[in-house]
């Protein structure tokens, strides 16, 4: 087993997807907390993209951190892991999409990522975002390991 | 014809008896009235010699009757008779005037003088016999040895059975002997005759008399022996009856006890015993006592092993009646009766039932006072063979019983076990269908959360929305979710050339709403930042006492924000009644070519 080989395992490591999966659900629920509490910032923050329209900017900012929210936390717990880590990678890639947008754009807000009053947005954070991309999609491809679900699957077999 | 048919050759010259006589006295005047007087004479002897003769009735008797009668008549000095009779085998003599020994040796020769004389068919034509004739003889030297002196002798025959010859030795006048005396002779011997067969036919009927009471005799006697047969018969008859009665009323019962004490009943009634008792053993130890009027006390040292030891030796040493290895068998030997603890006094039988099961039946106190007879020791003894088969039959039965109730309680068991097993079994198909319910629902469960069901998103937008909503109802920061400006009455709008107008005259403030990061980046000239989070500071900074009545121009929305709409509806709440929206915004101030500051 050559190096490459042996590296293309670690990529595809579950284990390594276990840790990117909590890493990014508790990234998600931590961001989540600060965006519930205070709605009204958070929706300037969208606003302040200028991609959604007027009329779903709030509505937008009352429902998206407890999607965030619940993503996470099934992320971490492992329930459901899948569709969560689909839901989160679909979010970051808008985020990922509107930063990219926001730095053409050039204008000149925060990310308000985790909150209102941050250093304005950078290729560093759209970089950071593509990180937390391709980890949101490692965990959609490889994660199957300590899930809540696969206790009974282990039980399953053993009752086999 | 009779003479000419006769076998037997005639006398002398020829002549029968009565042609000799005739001859002889015809022509003789001078002796007629000699002859006359000798017919008379003789006719008187055949009258006396019939009387005389009719006066026996044997033959014996008969014919030596005859002789002395004839030698009377006759004048002989001696004569003989043999008698001889066919059936009886034996010929018998009589003589008179004849030395004894040459009676003796005549007596020897029988046999062949009968042989020689009537060798011929004791048969005779029509059932006759031939008449008496006078055989020729002409003295000694030849024939079977007469007496020396014989002169004359006569054939005679009575029927096939009875035959005879007469002798006659000289006459005493020493003349020989004349046609006329040989007729004479002849009469006489039909006198014989005469007299002989009366006498057979007394000795017949006193023959067939005397069978007949020896056939009475006999008939009385089976008649006696009859009787007896009929009185043991009934013996026997009243036997069988009770030994029936018997079997009949033990065929009813399956107990050994109640067995035993009826048997004991039936056992004394078929014997007419006063008393007795029956013990039955299943082992040595005392027994099962069933007695009828003895003395209990006499019964209590009966032991099993006692009288198995008994049972034992009469089973070896054999019966008398029915030898080695009967099962039963009678014992009336007191000594022995009491070496086996059993009352002495009570002769009974012992009895074989089968393995291990034995007994004896004692009897006293017999109404006849007598010892028991053959029949009824018979009748014991089969009474007991009954019994024996009976207490078989209740063992077997008890077997049974106890066989029948250990297999229904097997039975149930068995059956309660099949039920349970039923049920066990039907609760672990029931449990198993339900393992194998809930693992497919598991194992359903476990492959949808390997896949990516679109319900899953649904849920979570869902819940997410629902939760989302309610929580910002609920939060003091809520934020409205319905545009505030839908429900505001629409503004006025100018456009920016009249804007710039109006502005440039002083006549008109513009206000740029956007947030100050926006208003920073580029601006219309001459512009006012007042985004709506900071009017009131900004408000009471830069536009706190200007007129209310002049006109006030806002700009500044995106595409996510009416900040010019927000801030005019602010500035009207305060007063200002001439509150204006640059129509096309900012965007349109740039295309007019109005300044722009950065």
């Amino acid at each position: 087993m050559n190096l490459a080989a042996k590296l293309g395992n670690t990529l595809k490591s579950p284990w390594l997807a276990l840790v990117f999966r909590l890493y990014i659900g508790g990234l998600f629920a931590y961001a989540s907390i600060y965006k519930i509490n205070f709605p009204a910032e958070f929706a300037e923050t969208i606003a302040s993209y200028q991609i959604v329209p007027y009329f779903g900017v709030n509505l937008m900012a009352v429902v998206l951190p407890w999607i965030e929210l619940m993503s996470g936390v099934m992320l971490i717990i492992g329930v459901r892991v899948r569709a969560a880590a689909l839901i989160l990678t679909a979010l970051l890639a808008v985020f990922t999409l509107a930063i990219a947008i926001t730095l053409v754009r050039g204008v000149p807000i925060g990310c308000g990522c985790f909150h209102t009053i941050e250093d304005p947005i950078s290729w560093k954070t759209l970089v950071r975002d593509l990180i937390w991309l391709a980890m949101a999609v490692h965990v959609c491809l490889y994660d199957r390991v300590l899930r809540l679900e696969g206790r009974y699957r282990l039980r399953i077999k053993g009752i086999e | 014809m009779n003479r000419r048919r006769s076998p037997i050759p005639e006398i002398g010259n020829e002549k029968t008896a009565p042609e000799y006589a005739e001859r002889r006295f015809a022509g003789r005047d001078d002796a007629r009235d000699e002859a006359s007087r000798l017919r008379r004479f003789r006719m008187n002897a055949l009258n006396d010699a019939s009387s005389e003769l009719g006066r026996y009735s044997r033959p014996g008797e008969i014919v030596e009757a005859f002789l002395l009668t004839t030698l009377g008549v006759m004048g002989a000095a001696s004569g003989f008779f043999l008698l001889f009779d066919r059936e009886e085998e034996i010929g018998e003599i009589v003589g008179r005037g004849i030395p004894q020994d040459e009676l003796a040796l005549v007596k020897a020769f029988l046999p062949r003088i009968e042989e020689a004389y009537f060798s011929g068919s004791p048969r005779f034509e029509n059932n006759q016999p031939p008449r008496p004739h006078i055989l020729p003889f002409s003295g000694q030297g030849e024939g079977p040895p007469f007496p020396e002196d014989t002169r004359l002798v006569v054939k005679w025959a009575l029927d096939g059975r009875r035959r005879g010859l007469l002798g006659l030795g000289p006459k005493i006048t020493n003349r020989p002997y004349d046609a006329g005396d040989g007729d004479f002779l002849l009469s006489l011997c039909a006198l014989l005759t005469q007299a002989m067969r009366r006498a057979a036919s007394l000795e017949d009927v006193t023959r067939l008399n005397r069978e007949l009471m020896a056939k009475n005799d006999a008939l009385e006697k089976a008649a006696a022996a009859a009787d007896k047969d009929r009185a043991a018969l009934d013996r026997r008859m009243f036997y069988l009856k009770t030994h029936n009665d018997a079997v009949n009323e033990m065929s009813g019962l399956l107990d050994a006890k109640e067995l035993i004490a009826r048997f004991l009943l039936l056992a004394m009634g078929g014997v007419s015993a006063g008393k007795g008792y029956l013990a039955l053993f299943s082992g040595l130890g005392p027994g099962e006592i069933s007695s009828r009027g003895v003395d209990a006390e006499l019964l209590l040292d009966i032991e099993g092993g006692d009288v198995s030891r008994l049972i034992t030796h009469m089973l070896f040493s054999g019966d008398a009646d029915r030898g080695q290895g009967a099962r039963r068998g009678f014992i009336d030997d007191p000594e022995v009766l009491v070496r086996a603890g059993l009352p002495g006094d009570m002769p009974g039988v012992w009895f074989v039932a089968d393995e291990g099961a034995f007994g004896f039946c004692g009897l006293g106190d017999f109404l006849s006072g007598e010892p028991l007879s053959g029949e009824q020791r018979e009748f014991l003894l089969t009474q007991t063979g009954a019994l024996t088969v009976f207490l078989r039959k209740a063992k077997l039965f008890e077997q049974t019983r106890r066989l029948n109730l250990e297999l229904e309680a097997g039975n149930r068991e068995l059956r309660e076990a099949l039920e349970n097993l039923t049920r066990s079994r039907r609760e672990a198909d029931g449990l198993k269908q339900a393992a194998e319910r809930i693992k497919s629902l598991v194992r359903g469960e476990l492959g949808r959360a390997g896949r990516v069901n679109p319900w899953d998103f649904i849920i979570i937008l869902a819940i997410s929305l629902v939760v989302g909503l309610f929580f910002n109802y609920a939060h003091p920061g809520g934020v409205p979710i319905i545009p505030a400006g839908w429900s505001r009455p629409p503004l006025q709008a100018v456009d920016a050339t009249l804007a710039r107008e109006a502005v440039d005259a002083g006549n008109a403030i513009l206000v740029d709403a956007r947030p100050r990061e926006f208003f920073e980046q580029r601006r219309a000239k001459g512009a006012v930042n007042l985004p709506a989070a900071l009017f009131d500071f900004v408000y009471g900074m830069n536009l706190e006492g200007q007129d209310p009545a002049r006109e006030i121009i806002v700009y500044g929305h995106t595409v996510s924000r009416r900040y010019d709409a927000d801030v005019a509806e602010l500035l009207r709440e305060r007063g200002h009644a001439n509150v204006k929206l640059l129509s096309g915004g900012l965007a349109s101030w740039e295309e007019k070519g109005f300044p722009v500051e950065r």
